[in-house]
């Protein structure tokens, strides 16, 4: 299956891009996507400590599941305001 | 009313929005840029957002607002893009027939904005350095 992955503020900084598509084996998580997307990220566990996730603009945990077509976005700590 | 925006904040032209002659209570909050952050001097901010996400949540936050205070006005704006030294990064207006509903309302608006919305501020300081808040980078 095909997702869309869309990086905001600290991590389209760090990975250098905005978007990409991914592919991935049906039953990956968002974790799973998180993990394969940050790879070569040397503070990745702490990020992902501060990090909330949203599939198709809809906080969701990271145990769930992805479905082909969606639209991920991880949430570096949020400052508005 | 909710809105993002890419220019300064007016509260004028929002006014119309929370006016009512029943109500004799209007709360202006205006969050601006400050000089400092956590003792480390800033020059400006720019906000990056996930509008998307943002605008279905202002509206939201607009709901819970108005089942939690009924008889509420209220006007929410979050600006986007760089913000200079005490220029308005957001303003939440909110009007009632008496004060504590605006008081209220208003703080509680503020409180859902700073918890829910994927909205992040990118500093930059004198020294040319920036860092995105909340990251520590």
């Amino acid at each position: 299956m095909k997702i869309r992955v869309i990086y905001f503020a600290i991590y389209s900084e760090l990975l250098g891009k905005r978007e990409e598509l991914l592919n991935l084996e049906e039953g990956a998580t968002v974790r799973l996507a998180f993990e394969k997307c940050t790879s070569m990220l040397t503070d990745r566990d702490e990020l992902l400590k501060a990090t909330l996730f949203a599939i198709n603009e809809e906080y969701v945990e990271p145990s769930i599941l992805l479905q082909d077509g969606d639209e991920l976005v991880f949430i570096p700590p949020v400052s508005g305001g | 009313m909710v809105e993002l925006v890419h220019d300064i904040i007016n509260p004028e032209n929002y006014k119309k929005h929370i006016e009512d002659y029943g109500h004799g209570a209007i709360v202006c909050f205006l969050g601006v840029v400050r000089n400092v952050h956590e003792g480390r001097p800033v020059k400006r901010i720019f906000y990056e957002c996930y509008e998307k996400m943002t605008l279905k949540l202002m509206k939201q936050i607009e709901q819970e607002c108005f089942q939690r205070y009924p008889m509420v006005k209220m006007v929410l704006i979050h600006r986007v893009g760089m913000v200079e030294l005490g220029e308005a990064s957001v303003l939440v207006y909110t009007s009632s027939k008496h004060r504590k509903d605006s008081y209220e309302s208003s703080m509680f608006v503020m409180n859902r904005v700073k918890d829910l919305l994927p909205i992040w501020k990118k500093e930059f300081h004198p020294d040319g350095d920036t860092s995105w808040v909340g990251i520590g980078s």
